[in-house]
């Protein structure tokens, strides 16, 4: 079946597989569309292969069968260039966070701005103000390190929505957070959905995606079984 | 932000309470474009990434820059004593010496003007004509007190009469030698030429087996540089090949990830290549008093030079390049995320 994206689609898998070598099917025949300023949690349990979908929609990993399309953009065929490209309009927060170790937290959110071109005084004011809206205003010189898992996290946080991103994937990005903080990442993430921003989570925590009340895709063994539009109704 | 068209305009209906309430919508939403590096200031950026590349890692710029002096010392040192060695082979075989032993029955005029011709040949550089008388006298003179038996040979003087001839130096390479001797032999007042032939020949081929003993080593020893210096900068990008990682994940292009850690190739390349051609010259400078200063060598041996600019110029583009390309090959493997 040949791809059809709409011009609505932010992401459109069509029979997508994955396999690892030697022979490890991590997803079997994703078919699922994702509309522009779409909240979608990815549910299901460990292994179950949400962490793999979340690296096909930012070509970190191919797509050994299908298609997935990002942005109307295969990125089954795509170029280096192009997947440079795609990835600055694309917010990774990485459940191991991939801080810059060498570098600190400030320069670590501005890092994103930094691939981008902006200027120095901007993208350190820009970063700063971020820092200071997730409460990391204390921290800016610190290296990631020495900083705690949830406050790493939330600085990888940071840099994922500082470029504004179009897309934002978060993979469990509240695992390292206390209850308060939880809910403080997902109002921020919430809010970047309200700005337009299309928010996909991959999580294990279904109280929390209860709570939330969005779409939610559900894999087992790499399969989608079910795709709940609204949970709660 | 072009590549995923334009997002839908949602408005922020509510703020967010807590962390992050008010900013982010406020960010997100204005419309303003973020001031561009543009122009010079790439330029430096990637300047001041480079230097950053070399400052991250000190401990291992430093055997970086270590591995590219020590290579281009050796690399430098042994061009030297090719240049020198190859230089003193060539003076050695530079002074030639021909004796031109002249027909008994040759006319006075012919030989007159044959010494003449040789007087005025560019490619002479002395000539003497020395008569039988002359050569006789010579002879007793070298006999010393032994002479005794050459009495009353000066009524049948067996020695023949000669021109003694000195080349110019810079004439005395292989054609110029042989078309030169070639032309003294055919001489109508010639009987025989005597010259160091073997001597000639053997320099001659010294030289050129040293040239191409140096030429072919020097081949090798930079192929053994280049692979050395790579590995060890292949060594400090695989320390960092995590942080690589994270710049491709967050979207840096191949060129912003690779132009910095080819300009601190660069930049370790200059200061080792300059490192060691320096200590060379100290080297050189220590060596060069020592002869000058030794009895044995300081007579015998001619003063010894040092390389030449644009020696020393080629030998720091090599430490350059050396090191951009080494960073250049060591990347590519890192560069797959």
């Amino acid at each position: 079946m040949s791809a059809q994206p709409n011009s609505r689609d932010m992401i459109s898998l069509y029979h997508v597989d994955k396999v690892y070598p030697p022979n490890q099917m991590a997803l079997r025949d994703i078919d699922v569309t994702i509309n522009r300023g779409e909240f979608v949690f990815v549910a299901g349990a460990s292994g179950a292969g949400k962490s793999t979908l979340l690296k096909l929609l930012f070509a970190e990993e191919r797509a050994s069968r299908g298609q997935v399309l990002v942005g109307g953009r295969n990125l089954v065929t795509i170029s280096r260039p192009q997947k440079a490209a795609l990835r600055r309009n694309v917010g990774v927060i990485f459940q191991d966070y991939k801080l810059l170790e060498t570098r600190s937290v400030l320069e670590n959110v501005a890092f994103a701005l930094e691939v981008i071109g902006v200027k120095k005084r901007e993208r350190f004011q820009l970063a700063f103000k971020m820092l200071s809206a997730i409460g990391l205003k204390e921290r800016i010189h610190a290296l990631p390190p020495t900083l705690s898992g949830g406050e790493q996290q939330r600085v990888s946080i940071a840099r994922a929505l500082i470029n504004r991103p179009q897309l934002i994937l978060a993979d469990e990005p509240t695992g390292n957070l206390d209850p308060d903080m939880t809910i403080a990442v997902f109002n921020l993430l919430l809010e970047a959905n309200r700005c337009g921003a299309t928010v996909i989570v991959a999580s294990h925590n279904l109280t929390l995606i209860e709570e939330i009340n969005k779409r939610t895709l559900v894999l087992d063994k790499g399969r989608l079984i079910g795709d709940f539009e609204r949970p709660k109704g | 932000m072009d590549d995923l068209g334009d997002p839908p305009k949602i408005n922020v209906r509510e703020p967010s309470p807590g962390i992050g309430s008010g900013f982010l919508g406020e960010y997100w939403q204005s419309q303003r474009s973020l001031p561009r590096i543009q122009g010079p200031e790439v330029g430096i950026y990637y300047l001041q990434q480079g230097v950053r590349t070399i400052t991250a890692l000190p401990g291992s710029s430093i055997i970086s820059v270590l591995t590219i002096a020590v290579s281009l010392f050796l690399l430098a040192g042994f061009l030297l004593i090719l240049q020198n060695v190859g230089g003193l082979l060539t003076e050695a075989g530079s002074t030639l010496f021909v004796t031109a032993y002249i027909q008994d029955e040759a006319k006075p005029t012919d030989v007159s003007a044959f010494v003449r011709k040789l007087e005025n040949s560019e490619k002479v550089h002395s000539a003497i004509f020395v008569s039988k008388e002359k050569a006789l006298e010579l002879f007793r003179e070298d006999m010393g007190t032994r002479s005794g038996f050459l009495e009353g040979l000066e009524e049948r003087n067996p020695l023949p009469a000669s021109v003694d001839i000195t080349l110019k130096p810079d004439d005395v390479s292989g054609s110029s030698v042989e078309s030169l001797l070639e032309g003294l032999r055919a001489h109508s007042v010639v009987e025989e030429l005597v010259y160091g032939s073997e001597w000639v020949e053997r320099m001659e081929g010294i030289v050129k087996v040293f040239r191409a003993f140096g030429l072919i080593s020097l081949l090798v020893a930079l192929g053994i540089i280049m692979f050395l210096i790579s590995n060890t900068i292949k060594l400090v990008i695989y320390a960092r090949r995590d942080e690589i990682g994270i710049m491709q994940l967050v979207g840096a292009s191949d060129s912003f990830v690779r132009i910095p850690f080819i300009i601190g190739g660069l930049l370790q390349g200059l200061v080792g290549s300059l490192f060691g051609i320096i200590l060379l010259r100290i080297g050189f400078w220590l060596v060069n008093l020592e002869v000058r200063n030794s009895t044995v060598f300081g007579v015998a041996l001619p003063e010894l030079a040092f390389l030449s600019f644009w020696t020393v110029f080629a030998l720091t583009v090599i430490g350059l390049l050396v090191g951009a390309f080494g960073s250049f090959f060591a990347l590519r493997k890192f560069m797959n995320v």
